[in-house]
């Protein structure tokens, strides 16, 4: 069989009416210009979404801005409580601030610093390691030279980190104190204090404040006593291992105030390596944690359980594609005829009209009895009566009040009415 | 563009090597086999815009029958074209396999037969032809609308057809040409002829007899040629549905018949729809074509929600006929409706021609009427009275006038409107 011998050019005729030969073509416009088409369409629609993902995008950039952390003492924090100023600054003056997570990291970052090379700030402010992880910490940084910097740890910790070392409590307050003691450090930072916030109507940031006792105890508040009572900086006898009470000189809110950021920078910026260590999860054996839900369950599950939403929604493309555009039924009016009896029966019975629908049944039975016995349409009412007690036998009294009598005054008189009515028809078509 | 089931289970079998080996890479090679084989399916496809459409759809269908719509597709790509062929029918077009498999090789057409059971009267139609038409791997399709408009007209059913032989052996016995020897009931002189057995001795011509030696009688025919305008009311009481059609069916229906009996008998007919402009105007031109011309043209009327212009039908009377004819309103005698327009229009007609009204009766109103075995029905029995009681007045208003009044059942209007005709026509008073 040949193909049609109609020329392709006919399909440039406009209108979906057929080309001479009876045939229809796709004269509908082409894919780009379809698409063009749809361009136009919803041009708005489509930049509207187009500057919310952008404007999402930005937000999120703006607000997350990579690894930004909220972390108190977090050296990526730059709110009140985080400590991103003093890293920078020790950064800009050539040490190598690192942020490091985990005792293995650390010991390991101190092992390749070399000796004497490395300062380490020890946080743990959840007290998620052992003594004898702090211990080992201690160990270390003693081997490698290093200098120990911890930042409030609890008092089985600090046991553990100098043997000379002690806590003496806590304080509720951080007025400016005098370093009253011999070590340079301290004395170079002669007061230090709990600053004010930077921002007007923000309260301040507080943190935690611990007193320790060791072969050098200086920043003794002066309500805590003389003598044997703590200061907020114990350091052992070689001033390798620091003991800061106050972690609030670190953060960036009291940073520039009185001296702080003398204090902070002497004794963290002595070394060309300062490991900012940070107690996480990460160091708690592994047994303790409790397992969670992925230990129990095959790797499997969730590629494919992603796959499986992919696959549904292929199935609703599959099925929800339809064969062509939907096609229309013009549906003419049409009304059933018996409507208009049905609402005069509801408004005869919601009246309660039993007078006006008995009158009704009165005079058609009366017509129509007329009509029965032949009596002709202008019949008197009183000779129908007549006619159909003759031919029924029945007392004219009674057929008389029945055909002309009084309209029933209750839905029950018009109820026996419409019935007796109805047998009286009855009877005279039976005779 | 389409996806097939094929591409769903190629899908989920793709799960087994995600479960065997989990992974990213993995599931990102699943999907990248899926894409592969997507792009390859659809760039291998036949373009479904190349093809060729052509309709052949029957002149006409009754209502109730089945037609078959025969749609032609040639494929003009160089490739084999394998589809899925959709026919846009509306749903009444009863269109059950609209939606079929072609496989056309490049260069060649095929036939497709769509089997069509109308369900409603009237102009039926399709707007368009969809062809999916996939790749060789039968996974993804290409998906194109083409605009092919067809229309299949819908006629009337026209069940009265049953009651045309009775109607017109009544007629010819009118005639007097029919074989049972019946003296012809018209008033026309028709001929002479001789004396059978059996005839009506009333009929004998004497003074023919007494020439010709032989007894003669006088045959006589119905008037011929008279004219019959059927005016058929399209508005808002026309869209009542009673028992299963509208008041415009059964008036359609009647109107054939009436028609059909009143060409046999030789009269001309004209049928005009009208509810306030013509809505459909048919005159019988002597051919012997009046059936279809007038289902043709009756087969688009919808009941217009608008009311009828009564005193302008008068006039519409007067443009097909200007001298005495049978008008036939087939209309309704609602109570509202009549007395504001019907009445006048009937009685002025009446003055110049014969009318008759046909009108749907309510068999639900008359079994309400009966119906009194509570208190709701009982109210309704009042309200069914009340209803057939105004009824019962116009039409006693109408008869006065000299209106002939046909007031029937759907089932029964036609054979009635066709016994009035006949009756008229044996008085005659055509």
């Amino acid at each position: 069989m040949s193909a049609q011998a109609a020329p392709a050019q006919e399909a440039a005729t406009p209108g979906p009416a057929a080309g001479t030969d009876g045939l229809f073509r796709d004269t509908g416009p082409g894919n780009r210009a379809r698409a063009r088409a749809w361009w136009r369409r919803s041009r708005f629609w489509a930049i509207c979404a187009a500057v919310f993902i952008v404007l999402s995008l930005i937000a999120f950039f703006a607000a997350g801005s990579g690894n930004r952390s909220s972390a108190t003492l977090s050296i990526t924090n730059p709110a009140p409580a985080g400590a991103r100023a003093a890293a920078e600054v020790l950064r800009s003056q050539g040490v190598n601030v690192t942020a490091m997570d985990s005792l293995a990291g650390t010991t390991a970052a101190l092992a390749a610093n070399g000796s004497g090379s490395s300062t380490v700030l020890f946080n743990d402010p959840a007290q998620l390691l052992s003594t004898e992880q702090v211990g080992e910490l201690a160990a270390a940084v003693r081997s490698a030279g290093g200098r120990l910097v911890a930042i409030a740890p609890g008092p089985l910790a600090a046991g553990a980190l100098d043997a000379g070392i002690t806590s003496a409590g806590s304080a509720s307050e951080t007025p400016a104190v005098q370093a009253g003691c011999g070590n340079a450090d301290a004395a170079a930072a002669q007061t230090i204090d709990g600053g004010v916030s930077a921002i007007a109507g923000i309260a301040p940031v507080r943190t935690a404040l611990q007193l320790y006792k060791g072969a050098q105890t200086c920043f003794v508040p002066d309500g805590a006593g003389t003598g044997n009572s703590g200061g907020y900086l114990a350091l052992d006898t070689t001033g390798s291992v620091a003991v800061l009470g106050s972690p609030g000189i670190v953060i960036n809110q009291n940073l520039a105030s009185r001296g702080n950021a003398a204090l902070t920078f002497r004794l963290l910026g002595s070394t060309p390596e300062l490991l900012w260590y940070t107690a996480s999860l990460k160091d708690v054996p592994v047994a303790e944690q409790p397992p969670s839900l992925a230990d129990f369950t095959p790797q499997w599950i969730f590629p494919a359980t992603a796959w499986l939403l992919l696959v549904a929604l292929l199935g609703m493309l599959w099925k929800g594609r339809r064969n062509g555009p939907l096609v229309t039924e013009p549906l003419p009016v049409v009304v059933k005829a018996s409507e208009t009896l049905a609402g005069r029966a509801r408004l005869y019975q919601d009246a309660r009209a039993s007078g006006t629908a008995g009158r009704t049944l009165q005079h058609a039975t009366l017509t129509r009895l007329a009509h029965k016995l032949r009596l002709g349409h202008t019949a008197e009412p009183a000779a129908v009566v007549d006619a159909v007690a003759t031919a029924t036998g029945r007392n004219r009294q009674q057929v008389n009040s029945l055909l002309l009598g009084d309209a029933p005054k209750t839905d029950k008189d018009m109820m026996s009415l419409a019935v007796e009515l109805a047998a009286l028809e009855e009877e005279v078509a039976r005779r | 563009m389409a996806i097939s089931g094929r591409f769903l289970a190629l899908a989920l079998a793709a799960l087994v090597p995600i479960v065997v080996l989990p992974g990213v890479a993995t599931w990102l090679a699943a999907l990248g086999v899926l894409a592969a084989v997507l792009v390859l399916d659809l760039s291998l496809a036949a373009s479904p815009r190349r093809v060729a459409l052509q309709r052949t759809l029957p002149a006409g269908v009754r209502l109730g029958e089945r037609a078959s719509a025969v749609l032609r597709l040639s494929n003009e790509s160089p490739r084999l074209l394998r589809a899925q062929v959709k026919d846009g029918w509306q749903p009444s077009a009863g269109a059950s396999n609209a939606l079929q498999q072609v496989r056309i090789r490049p260069g060649e057409r095929t036939a497709l037969h769509i089997a069509l059971l109308p369900s409603r009267r009237g102009d039926l139609l399709t707007h368009h032809v969809t062809v999916r038409s996939f790749g060789p791997l039968g996974m993804a399709a290409r998906q194109r609308t083409i605009a092919a408009p067809g229309t299949l007209r819908v006629l009337p059913p026209f069940h009265s057809k049953r009651h045309l032989p009775s109607k017109l052996r009544k007629l010819r016995e009118l005639d007097g040409r029919a074989a049972v020897q019946i003296r012809g009931a018209g008033t026309e002189f028709d001929s002479l002829r001789d004396y059978v057995r059996g005839d009506d001795v009333r009929s004998i011509d004497w003074r023919a007899t007494a020439r010709r030696r032989d007894v003669v009688v006088r045959t006589w025919h119905p008037e011929r040629d008279r004219r019959v305008v059927v005016v058929l009311d399209t508005s808002r009481t026309s869209a009542t549905r009673i028992q299963d059609e509208t008041a415009l069916d059964t008036g359609i229906e009647a109107s054939l018949l009436l028609a059909v009996l009143a060409e046999r008998g030789g009269d001309r007919v004209s049928l005009l729809a009208y509810d306030r402009r013509v809505r459909a105007k048919v005159s019988s031109t002597g051919k012997g074509n009046m059936l279809n011309a007038m289902v043709q043209s009756l087969a688009p009327l919808e009941p217009e929600l608008i009311e009828l212009n009564a005193p302008a039908i008068a006039g519409q009377v007067r443009d097909i006929t200007a001298h005495r004819a049978l008008v036939v309103l087939v209309t309704s005698l609602d109570a509202g409706a009549a007395e504001e327009g019907l009445i006048p229009m009937a009685v002025q007609l009446a003055h110049k021609h014969v009318v008759v009204v046909a009108a749907v009766r309510d068999p639900a109103v008359d079994e309400a009427r009966m119906d009194r075995s509570s208190t709701t029905s009982a109210y309704r029995a009042a309200a069914a009275e009340h209803a057939l009681n105004r009824r019962a007045a116009i039409t006693a208003v109408l008869k006065q006038s000299g209106v002939e009044v046909v007031d029937a059942p759907p089932q029964e209007l036609p054979p009635q409107l066709a016994d009035m005709y006949i009756r008229l026509k044996a008085a005659g008073r055509l």
